[in-house]
């Protein structure tokens, strides 16, 4: 299914494809399922399992992208696991194979939906019988209902003989103990058996049931009511999140900002994400680096400025607006370069990264992500370390080219074998350019970070 | 639904109802809530599951 052809949409939508197709069948399927019961929505359970429907779609997209069976770009990939997702677990989706024993874990999941269709018609018998008791008892205590009540069991009974000759014994004189309540078992039964569905609204025609109850008990009032509430609960929990990620003036960093590029930078790192995808994320992130720039450095992505006309911003007295760029830059750089230290990471994340610190190098950049590469030459593995000073030095170059390195810098190929102490050496060789370069205050070790409130 | 309801969509009188019920039980296709003897069985509540339903018309059809 990886390899088949789809138009490649970013990974939100295809989400977002998922849950809103993953309502629609889930919505569906708890209807087949609770077919029996007309008021399953009454239920709370039945919610849950309403959303454990939605869920699983969703889940299970997500799996299936992590282990490489699809890709979570894929638009067709998003509506077949959206809408099949029963026959992936069932293994009958061709291109589509769930890993080990995972197609098991739908069985649990079908055993709970048994146990809610179960405790719902538990549910179900004792409300209904609550109610049934209810009307007789209103009815048994009032002659002039009774009367009512028994004119209705004639009316629509199926045979009136029958009817008349079950009712005769209770209408004795004297009549027999309990003769009422039997009278009304016999007219119950008859109305029951001729009008199974219609009785609620036969009753309240006849003002033997208020509108309340009616509409409660037998017009699926609590499901009416119940869904209600939850389609509010969710409305208000939209207007919520909406204030919120739209919240944060003070810092001029919102958590919406925050959440998209975070979101960005887990696409940009994505071991199995697709070309356009990545491509999509280093844009938006080359973006949102030459946006962050402070408004008094002038210089943007890829135009040469040398310390003296734009010193770095760790090395200046920091204006409210530059604090705030330093602030998202460090937010934007940071966990890339932290990246690169992780010893198994792939070389083409490696080279991603490195290749977008060096398309946006600038003076005011370089003082949040020099120090953090220099530090990250430590990582274990030989080839992120020569990427990485190679990107270290293509930033000298371009940047500073006034002030040279260690010739042994430039000559340094990283090895398999290089101990710690060497590649220390490396590290003090190039913080010793740093230093001169900006001076000691530039130096930001990366696990002290400013992080973006 | 209730028995009442079944039976009438099913066109089944009560005590054959109760019957082809009997039957469902025992082989644990239907879920019954209360008392299903004939004469109470329509105040009884029960559940087909989705994937008994075909089975289930195939009795209610018999017992027909």
């Amino acid at each position: 299914m990886a390899g088949v052809p789809s138009p490649d949409l970013p990974a939100y939508a295809c989400y977002a494809i998922v849950l809103l197709v993953g309502l629609v069948v889930a919505r569906s399927s708890v209807n087949d399922l609770l077919a029996a019961s007309p008021d399953h929505w009454a239920f709370p359970s039945t919610w849950s399992l309403f959303f454990a429907y939605v869920l699983v779609p969703v889940l299970l997209f997500w799996f299936l992208d992590y282990t490489g069976a699809i890709r979570d770009t894929s638009l067709f990939a998003a509506l077949l696991v959206a809408a099949g997702y029963r026959q992936i677990f069932a293994g009958g989706v061709q291109g589509i194979t769930m890993p080990g024993q995972t197609p098991s874990v739908w069985k649990p999941f079908e055993a709970w939906a048994k146990t809610v269709a179960d405790r719902i018609a538990t549910r179900n018998k004792l409300y209904t019988d609550r109610f049934n008791e209810r009307v007789r008892n209103a009815i048994v205590s009032d002659p002039t209902k009774l009367a009512a009540f028994e004119e209705l069991a004639f009316e629509r009974a199926k045979d009136a003989n029958a009817l008349q000759a079950a009712i005769t014994p209770y209408k004795a004189t004297p009549a027999p103990p309990g003769a009422a309540l039997k009278l009304l078992d016999a007219l119950w039964r008859s109305l029951r058996e001729s009008e199974p569905e219609n009785y609620g609204y036969l009753l309240y025609k006849r003002h033997l049931v208020s509108r309340w109850q009616h509409w409660r008990w037998l017009e699926n009032g609590r499901a009416k009511l119940l869904s209600a509430a939850v389609a509010l609960t969710c409305a208000l929990l939209a207007i919520f999140s909406y204030v919120w990620i739209n919240h944060d003036a003070q810092t001029g960093f919102g958590h919406w900002e925050n959440a998209t590029i975070k979101y960005h930078q887990w696409r940009f790192l994505k071991g199995n994400a697709s070309e356009r995808d990545r491509w999509r994320s280093h844009e938006f992130l080359l973006q949102e680096i030459r946006r962050s720039f402070p408004d008094d450095v002038t210089d943007g992505c890829g135009v040469a400025a040398t310390r003296s006309e734009h010193p770095p911003i760790a090395a200046r007295t920091m204006s409210p607006s530059a604090l705030d760029s330093g602030r998202r830059l460090q937010a934007i750089c940071l966990p890339l370069i932290r990246e690169l230290r992780y010893s198994d990471v792939l070389p083409r994340q490696a080279e991603d990264a490195t290749r977008l610190l060096v398309d946006c190098h600038s003076a005011s950049l370089d003082s949040i992500t020099v120090p953090a590469l220099i530090e990250s030459l430590r990582t274990p593995n030989h080839t992120v370390r020569l990427l990485i000073n190679r990107t270290l030095a293509a930033i000298q170059k371009a940047d500073y080219d006034a002030t040279k390195p260690d010739e042994t810098l430039n000559a340094w190929v990283p090895s398999k074998d290089e101990s710690p102490g060497d590649i220390d050496g490396h590290v003090q060789a190039w913080y010793r350019w740093w230093h001169r370069t900006v001076g000691p205050t530039a130096h930001e070790p990366l696990s002290q970070a400013a992080r973006p409130s | 639904m209730d028995g009442y309801t079944l039976g009438s969509r099913s066109g089944l009188p009560l005590d054959k109802l109760a019957a082809a019920l009997r039957e469902l039980r025992a082989q644990d296709l239907v879920i019954i809530k209360g008392d299903f003897s004939a004469d109470k069985v329509g105040e009884a509540y029960i559940y087909v599951p989705p994937d008994a339903l075909g089975y289930a018309d195939m009795v209610l059809g018999r017992a027909r």
